[in-house]
């Protein structure tokens, strides 16, 4: 163990020997062979023995008073006094290898270094001999060596190493308006990603990036860029070479340059690589604006306040049920107050909100019944952003209380009664952006001269469509319920239009109504054959299409009716009934009014209380091509006895179509004959089976929808 | 005595473990900070109520649905090629062997299909738009298309499902719903989902109401279907005889009774019972108001078109999401039936355009006048596509198209949404994407972003799995947003 000691604190006197003798004569040292550079760069690792070792001795010597110690702290201060040697020679070493150049920390660095070294060796006699100045002597070396050890780490790592995760990643630009790209930008990620190893210390491949003037100068292999052409620039390429390729930037361990900032280099280069182009008036895809909003942009004059949270107990306390208040996002304070549409708040409302009044940054007051004394109150949120009083009875008297408000971007006062004013009220607000002024009393001629003195104003206003042959558009019809358009005695008419001001005009003469016809007021009947037309008008608009009703008196019904076969299941209507209820079906199939048959024919006999004299019989149905509800092929009646046996016919009716219809009809196969006396009559509906050759599904299953037998 | 020692030492033995356990555990706390999600997700994803993740683009959406799948390639999607190659074969090398649906597989010939309607470019961002759309190719400068959307789905209800829930198969939550869990509701007198139904003249596919279903959320975020009728919010008005004090001391004890059973069984089905017959008794004034819209002014009539004056329109409808949106509504749902166009397209699609194009225009426009539009995220869109090759017989005046999931155009507009913008490409045959794919969870997901929600934690905790409405894929479209 003694030996150990011995041989390493000669070691040290040695070395320590050489480190002065370098130290005075260092500036005539020119080159080293290799070998010593290979030992030059074991420094980064020896260096760690003597600073644990001093460390440790300084811990054992303040701490520990047992006597078992005393040999321990003798071997840890011999294996200090050589390893700091050894490290101060390898810096040495490693500096005269070249790669640095010089600067004041590395000359401090150094000083500290080798002093501690030679601190470190004479430790170990001050302790046996002059124990007096042992103990100032070791404290002092502990608080050189961790200097020493600060400025060895700034010249690795650059400075503000330590703090950096704490630091604020990016510089944030307090207005991008000003930035100037290369500066505000470039330089920016240059001194976050780069001058820890391009800088005037370090000097790697010849490069600073320190200035705009060293980065033309470029570095060992010439020029890093090319303004204009990024993909042949080695400051752009470089950044793009995967991470484990020797040539990539930052190297390998460095913080590294995010896809964000190379995007930003490659733009700048990209646009020119000019030195004070300004980001307002440069090129800038959305891509990149993005990134500069993200990385550089401070927010808006509100974010810059860095106003506090609010706490969420006073905000859950403040919300009811007629006041709902919302911070928007975790991310920021901002709250929203929702009151729109409320009847019931008044001041007292508002006044409760004092404790958030700097976080309330959106209030909506819109449909509100507050009165203008009460909306003075809005004066308490000097933070607001964005105030909606749209559809209320703010007037003019209250925009004193607006032009206070210096954070007010959008503002809505649609249909509301203010006038003109709120123009110059606007002028007031400097931060506004956006006005609404919608449905106001407000002229055009004023809405156009505001526009044309504040071009960047997005005003919204209500349009003027009267020119735009776009917008004449035609009335639709009214809706008309009729009980029954077949009928004994009488039927019902009723229209309804559902909104007022429009005049439902019809005619019951067969012409075309028009504005001096009659004026629907409410409903009325009608009690024999008679055609109905409605349209309905409004001024400023087409008349709608002609609808037209007929209605038909039937002089007799029939007392029962038997089918020969079920109808459809889907479309079974009120079943056998559904022929002789004297209800008309819609043009919807699906009303319930219709028996359906896919490609089978509808027959059934039919019944009169008593025997009655008749010359015609009709029966009335759905055509809807497009549906395949095809007209029927024919009609045909009998006469017969009450067992159904046929006595005679009465004609045969055969319908013909040979065109596509666009539109759902209704029709009616009307079948006449002289007249006579009848009690029991057979029927047959024919259907026309398969889908004739002019329809776009031909040869499908045709349906036939049948809704009435009219006598 | 050696009882006693030995106790002690035992004793000493646990204080000794126990304190080098609490050291150890307290090791372990420390490293666990490290790292949130180790030992559970504790309470980081319980946001206080209706707070964003992040600053919200949109308050509210309103999604104009197109039910039935309208044809990309006859409105938004210029596919000159289709008619230069009118009737040939769909090439196999564009197909590759694709699935079809069962009603063209058996088909032997694809004839490709090109649109009979004129294409044209408008406005700045020269967007094509076909002539069946007049007005919307007025507003392209504010509107933004996605024309490569693309979905899992090849049948109408799993496709609207899937839109609508993130899962083909029925059960879970309607998008309304989660933003309803999400965000909470703005207007406590006016459900904070709404949802119109409107049909066209044509082929028409059924909606089931669990498309507005709230699914294992709490029924009181589920979509209240307004109809067009006198009672536009089914059992809504007291029945004739009760008059409003008598209803409001019912309401009363029923409350007591509910409370009762709330404080014996817990069950978050009872609190939302209570708060739904409270919202029911403030909506019997809140309702009639806003469904009146005699007060509207003649141009907005006007603007919305004709239709607009007739109850249960498209139209119609869009007036009334535009004055649910004003009273604070987060979610209106509509839905316009009819788009399923599989043959007699040329005359069905111009009655359905017709139907939709003005109105959905004028929606724009009319937000956008009133200072709406900045904050409310309009879509337009279907289910899926239609194919490029005619189903049935192609005629020279007459064509269909079948269902086509491998892209379809939606437009979006608003709230943060990039005006005046095409993102996305589909191949000249307009049958395969080829450029910036959306797929329906990206779409869920950047709709969620925009409304400031992290689509990966809105999560709902269901029978032991934790669901969200994107599933477990979905992908925010930055590139949409200014």
């Amino acid at each position: 163990m003694i030996r150990l000691r011995n041989f390493l604190l000669s070691g040290t006197l040695l070395l320590n020997v050489m480190l002065l003798f370098l130290w005075i004569f260092d500036s005539k040292i020119t080159g080293l062979p290799d070998w010593l550079k290979v030992a030059g760069r074991l420094h980064p690792m020896i260096l760690h023995f003597p600073i644990v070792m001093l460390l440790l001795v300084a811990l054992l010597e303040f701490l520990n008073k047992s006597e078992e110690r005393e040999s321990i702290i003798k071997l840890l201060l011999s294996i200090t006094a050589f390893s700091a040697s050894v490290a101060a020679l390898c810096g040495f070493f490693l500096l005269y290898g070249g790669g640095y150049e010089s600067s004041s920390d590395l000359y401090w660095h150094k000083v500290a270094g080798i002093i501690t070294a030679l601190l470190a060796g004479v430790l170990s006699s001050l302790r046996s001999f002059r124990v007096f100045v042992y103990k100032p002597v070791l404290l002092a070396g502990c608080i050189l060596l961790i200097i020493t050890g600060h400025l060895g780490s700034t010249i690795t790592h650059g400075k503000n190493f330590i703090t950096e995760p704490i630091a604020r990643r990016s510089k944030k630009l307090k207005s991008l308006e000003e930035a100037v790209v290369y500066p505000d930008m470039i330089q920016s990620i240059f001194n976050e990603k780069c001058i820890g190893c391009h800088n005037p210390n370090k000097r790697k491949g010849e490069l600073l990036l320190t200035s705009y003037a060293e980065l033309v100068k470029g570095g060992e292999s010439g020029a890093v860029f090319f303004a204009g052409n990024p993909d042949s620039s080695v400051l752009y390429k470089l950044l793009l070479l995967p991470a484990d390729d020797e040539r990539h930037m930052p190297p390998e361990g460095k913080p590294q340059a995010d896809p964000e900032e190379i995007a930003l280099i490659r733009w700048w280069i990209h646009t020119g690589a000019k030195k004070d182009q300004k980001y307002a008036g440069a090129a800038v895809p959305d891509s990149i604006a993005t990134i500069v909003k993200a990385k550089f942009d401070a927010g808006s004059p509100l974010d810059q306040l860095k106003i506090a949270f609010a706490d969420q107990t006073t905000i859950q306390s403040l919300t009811t049920t007629d006041r709902g208040v919302r911070q928007l996002s975790i991310e920021k304070p901002y709250i929203n107050v929702f009151m729109a549409n409320r009847k019931s708040i008044g001041a007292k409302e508002l006044e409760e909100l004092e404790p958030l009044k700097n976080q309330i940054t959106s209030l909506d007051l819109s449909y509100s019944k507050l009165t203008n004394e009460q909306f003075k109150q809005i004066a308490r949120f000097p933070h607001l952003t964005k105030l909606f009083l749209e559809n209320s009875n703010f007037n003019d008297t209250v925009l004193s209380t607006l032009s206070a408000l210096q954070y007010l971007e959008y503002l809505n006062v649609s249909n509301t009664k203010v006038s003109d004013a709120i123009f110059a009220t606007s002028d007031k607000i400097r931060s506004l952006k956006k006005l609404f002024v919608y449905g106001n009393n407000i002229t055009t001629a004023s809405i156009d001269a505001y526009r044309k003195r504040v071009p960047a104003m997005v005003v919204g206003f209500t349009p003027d469509l009267s020119t735009d042959t776009l917008y004449r558009g035609r009335l639709t019809g009214p809706v008309i319920t009729i009980d029954s358009n077949v009928f004994l005695h009488n039927a019902t008419v009723e229209m309804t239009y559902r909104i007022r001001g429009v005049d439902l005009r019809y005619t019951l003469d067969g012409s075309d109504p028009d504005s001096a016809s009659l004026l629907y007021k409410e409903p009325f009947e009608i009690s024999e054959n008679k055609l109905l037309k409605v349209r309905a008008m409004r001024s400023g608009w087409e008349s709608s299409n002609i609808q037209a009703f007929s209605f038909v008196k039937a002089d007799h019904s029939f007392a029962t009716v038997s089918l020969d076969s079920m109808a459809d299941k889907r479309y079974q209507g009120r079943l056998d009934t559904t022929l002789i209820d004297l209800r008309r079906g819609s043009l919807e199939q699906g009303d319930g009014n219709y028996l359906g048959f896919e490609g089978n024919d509808l027959g059934a006999s039919l019944t009169l209380a008593i025997p009655t004299t008749l010359s015609r019989i009709s029966v009335s149905y759905l055509v809807r091509h497009s549906s395949y509800l095809m007209a029927p092929a024919s009609f045909e009646a009998w006469v017969t006895d009450e067992n159904g046996k046929i006595i005679r016919p009465l004609g045969k009716l055969v319908i013909t179509e040979n065109k596509l219809k666009e539109n759902a009809s209704k029709e009616e196969a009307v079948l006449k004959f002289p007249a006579q006396s009848m009690q029991y009559i057979k029927i047959r509906v024919t259907n026309r089976g398969k889908l004739p050759a002019w329809h776009p599904a031909k040869g499908a299953k045709s349906w036939l929808f049948v809704d009435e037998i009219v006598i | 005595m050696e009882k006693e020692i030995l106790e002690h030492r035992l004793n000493i033995n646990r204080r000794h473990f126990l304190s080098k356990l609490s050291l150890g555990i307290g090791g372990a706390a420390l490293g666990s900070l490290l790292i949130p999600d180790l030992l559970g997700k504790g309470e980081e994803d319980a946001l206080p109520a209706g707070i964003s993740h992040f600053a919200p683009k949109a308050k509210r959406v309103i999604y104009l649905f197109q039910s039935g799948a309208p044809s990309q390639l006859d409105l938004f999607d210029y596919k000159p090629l289709l008619n230069k190659m009118q009737g040939e074969n769909l090439p196999d090398s564009i197909r590759k062997g694709q699935r079809l649906t069962g009603m063209t597989a058996s088909q032997k010939e694809f004839p490709l299909a090109g649109s009979f309607f004129k294409f044209n470019q408008y406005g700045e961002s020269r967007a094509w738009v076909s002539e069946l759309m007049p007005y919307t190719s007025k507003i392209v400068d504010k509107i933004c298309f996605v024309k490569s959307m693309h979905t899992e789905a090849i049948n109408h209800d799993p496709a609207v499902t899937f839109f609508q829930t993130g899962s083909q198969q029925p059960g879970r939550p309607s998008m309304g719903s989660w933003f309803s869990y999400g965000l909470g509701s703005e207007n406590k007198n006016l459900p904070g989902f709404c949802v119109f139904l409107s049909r066209g003249q044509g082929n028409i596919q059924p909606l089931a109401s669990r498309l507005w279903g709230s699914g294992f959320l709490d029924s009181i975020h589920q979509g209240v279907q307004f109809r067009s009728a006198a009672d536009p919010v089914l059992y809504l008005q007291d029945p004739e005889g009760l008059d409003k004090i008598s209803r409001r001391n019912m309401l009363d004890k029923i409350a007591e009774l509910n409370n009762m059973q709330l404080q014996e069984f817990h069950d978050p089905e009872i609190a939302t019972r209570i708060a739904q017959y409270e919202m029911a008794y403030r909506m019997q004034t809140s309702v009639p108001e806003v469904m009146d819209i005699n007060d509207e002014p003649e141009h907005v009539f006007k603007l919305y078109g004709p239709d607009s004056m007739k109850p249960g329109t498209f139209a119609a409808n869009c007036i009334q999401a535009r004055r649910l949106a004003e009273r604070g509504v987060r979610f209106v749902q509509l839905y316009h039936m009819g788009w399923d166009q599989h043959g007699s397209l040329p005359r069905d699609i111009k009655n359905l355009s017709k139907d939709t194009d003005q109105p959905s225009a004028a929606l724009i426009m009319d937000l956008e006048q009133r200072g709406l539009l900045e904050d409310t995220l309009v879509i337009w869109g279907g289910e899926f596509g239609r194919t490029n090759y005619c189903q049935g017989k192609l005629t020279v005046d007459d064509y269909g198209r079948d269902h086509h999931p491998r892209c379809f155009t939606i437009w979006m507009a608003g709230a943060g949404v990039k005006p005046g913008f095409v993102y996305g490409e589909t191949d000249e045959f307009g049958y395969n994407v080829v450029k910036d794919p959306v797929h329906v969870h990206d779409f869920q997901a950047t709709v969620m972003h925009m409304l400031g929600i992290n689509h990966e934690k809105l999560i709902y905790k269901h029978q032991g799995r934790r669901y969200r409405l994107t599933d477990v894929s979905g992908k925010v479209v930055d590139q949409l947003f200014t």
